[in-house]
């Protein structure tokens, strides 16, 4: 089946779950189209960063499938989805410490070294502050630093899917704003973003479209701008109009 | 000043060899998270694949090659037929650590079986060359030349190549490595052909340093587990340096000013593993994770 209308990634009825025979997602639908940033948001434990596992193979898919470019890749090998032209950024520990900033980047498109050198030209002109730095270790930057480095990683083999997993978690509120800018400029170059973020508000605002998720299921959904005005959504998960909360949890 | 001197120079030599091999436990570990303790008869495999090779009248040189590709081959194949089916059945560390100690029981009787109890060399003892400072074997210039270019191949090879790259990448974060799309069974194929490369390797320069018996990769292998431990578990290059050190310190133990018979220098060597483990619990280059 070939892609119809833009859609680049179908989930339908997806089931996820780490122990046996409990589902931590259970039952989601989520759309991407071409050059779409959507979020997904809810409050913790309602399996957004597993929802986000399981699309990519990390996570066991129990039920239901996952769709890519029109192809069944539920279950897939991550290589192959990464070969598609998924990338993924990991919530935590995703840069390799040991290893320099150019050879993550390097690490990043593995599966074709062929294009390195010209992609070592257009991520250093994304994220300038990674070619003053292609030497250095990872392991020896900042939080910030090293989610660009992620970033940029993930960015390697040109993909047109990228999924990040709680992008600014952990950061200062500068560097939540420097990694929020660049994803808008990565989705302006024509990535579309899948992004699970525990700061709601500010992943809603920027997002074409927003999944709210409650127990492993859709609750609400719709473009980003309606859902951060919807009174529903604000009060059960944006802390209420009032109380300007950052995070839905 | 003279009988030191002489010591180090033994010492570098033992080093060299626990290096070579300790080199190739160390990458497995580092990337796989493995103890394998195998190592020890996979070093005795390649000394009896090399002595077979002379056994036919290859020059040991030549009757090395096929010991080494054989080794590679070995280590190759159990991680096809036994290492992969393991993990994929989610083998934990413990489970993984015993069957590494049955496989080594294994190899070591089937060697006894082929090959016999009977201790063999692969050449007559040579007399030593007076070097001025100190005096060594042709074999042991051998051993120390030998051990140096397959080190410094074995750090190039982790720095310049991407296989290299990668195998450091999985020994920082093997769940990011899948994720960055790597494809992580073929770099650990890679890993343990190249460890068995240099197991081989080490077990043929043990070989030439002194006899070649079945026993002979068992006994070292607590020596080669102190070089890597010192050295930093997981780090190549720390396993490189602590298994010299390990080598040379042993040596020097037997100086006649400190009066230690040559039965205990093993003891001493340990001692030392300690004594720096308690000021610096990684090792010396150790990090948490790396290669």
């Amino acid at each position: 089946m070939a892609e119809r209308d833009g859609l680049l990634l179908e989930a339908r009825d997806l089931k996820v779950g780490y122990v046996p025979e409990v589902n931590i997602v259970n039952g989601c639908d989520v759309e991407l189209r071409r050059g779409e940033l959507v979020s997904i948001i809810g409050p913790n434990g309602a399996g957004k960063s597993t929802l986000i596992k399981g699309l990519f193979g990390l996570v066991p898919v129990r039920g239901g499938t996952v769709r890519f470019k029109g192809e069944d890749v539920t279950n897939a090998p991550t290589y192959r989805l990464v070969e598609m032209g998924i990338g993924y950024v990991p919530q935590t520990e995703n840069v390799f410490p040991s290893l320099t900033v150019e050879e993550n980047l390097e690490m990043g498109a593995f599966l074709n070294p062929k294009v390195i050198k010209d992609r070592y030209e257009v991520i250093f002109e994304w994220f300038p502050m990674l070619r003053d730095r292609r030497g250095q270790r990872a392991g020896t930057m900042s939080g910030g630093q090293r989610q660009l480095v992620a970033l940029a990683r993930a960015l390697m083999l040109e993909p047109d899917v990228l999924f990040l997993d709680e992008p600014s978690a952990g950061l200062s509120p500068s560097n939540v704003d420097l990694i929020f800018e660049r994803i808008r400029f990565i989705n302006s170059e024509g990535v579309a973003i899948l992004m699970v973020e525990q700061n709601a508000r500010r992943a809603l605002a920027m997002s074409d479209r927003g999944y709210v998720l409650e127990m492993g299921r859709n609750r609400f959904s719709g473009p980003g701008r309606e859902l951060l005005n919807d009174p529903k959504v604000v009060d059960l998960y944006l802390g209420g109009r009032a109380s300007g909360g950052e995070t839905a949890g | 000043m003279e009988e030191a001197l002489q010591l180090i120079a033994n010492g570098v030599v033992i080093g060299s060899v626990i290096a070579v091999s300790a080199v190739g436990l160390s990458l497995v570990f580092g990337v796989l998270k493995l103890i394998n303790f195998a190592h020890g008869d996979f070093l005795t495999l390649g000394a009896f694949l090399a002595l077979t090779g002379v056994g036919l009248g290859l020059p040991l040189y030549l009757a090395a090659i096929p010991a080494i590709i054989g080794g590679a081959l070995a280590m190759g194949v159990l991680e096809k037929v036994l290492w992969k089916p393991m993990r994929e059945r989610g083998a934990s560390t413990v489970n993984l650590l015993i069957i590494s100690i049955g496989l080594a029981l294994v190899l070591r009787h089937v060697i006894f079986w082929v090959f016999g109890e009977r201790t063999r060399s692969y050449m007559p003892p040579s007399p030593r060359i007076d070097l001025g400072l100190f005096a060594l074997t042709p074999q042991d210039i051998i051993i120390i030349f030998g051990s140096a270019i397959a080190l410094v191949g074995t750090g190039l090879m982790l720095q310049k190549t991407r296989i290299g790259t990668a195998m450091r990448a999985l020994a920082d974060n093997r769940d990011l490595a899948e994720a960055s799309g790597i494809n992580v069974n073929r770099v650990i194929l890679y890993t343990w052909l190249i460890a068995g490369a240099l197991t081989a390797y080490g077990g043929i320069l043990l070989g030439l340093q002194g006899r070649v018996f079945p026993n002979m990769g068992w006994f070292l292998l607590l020596l080669v587990f102190a070089g890597v431990i010192l050295g930093g578990i997981g780090s190549a290059y720390g396993a490189m340096i602590g298994s010299l050190l390990i080598g040379v310190v042993q040596e020097l133990a037997t100086h006649s000013a400190i009066g230690l018979p040559a039965d205990l220098k093993t003891s001493v060597a340990f001692l030392v593993l300690i004594l720096v483990l308690l000021i610096r619990p990684q090792g010396i280059l150790g990090r948490k994770q790396a290669l």
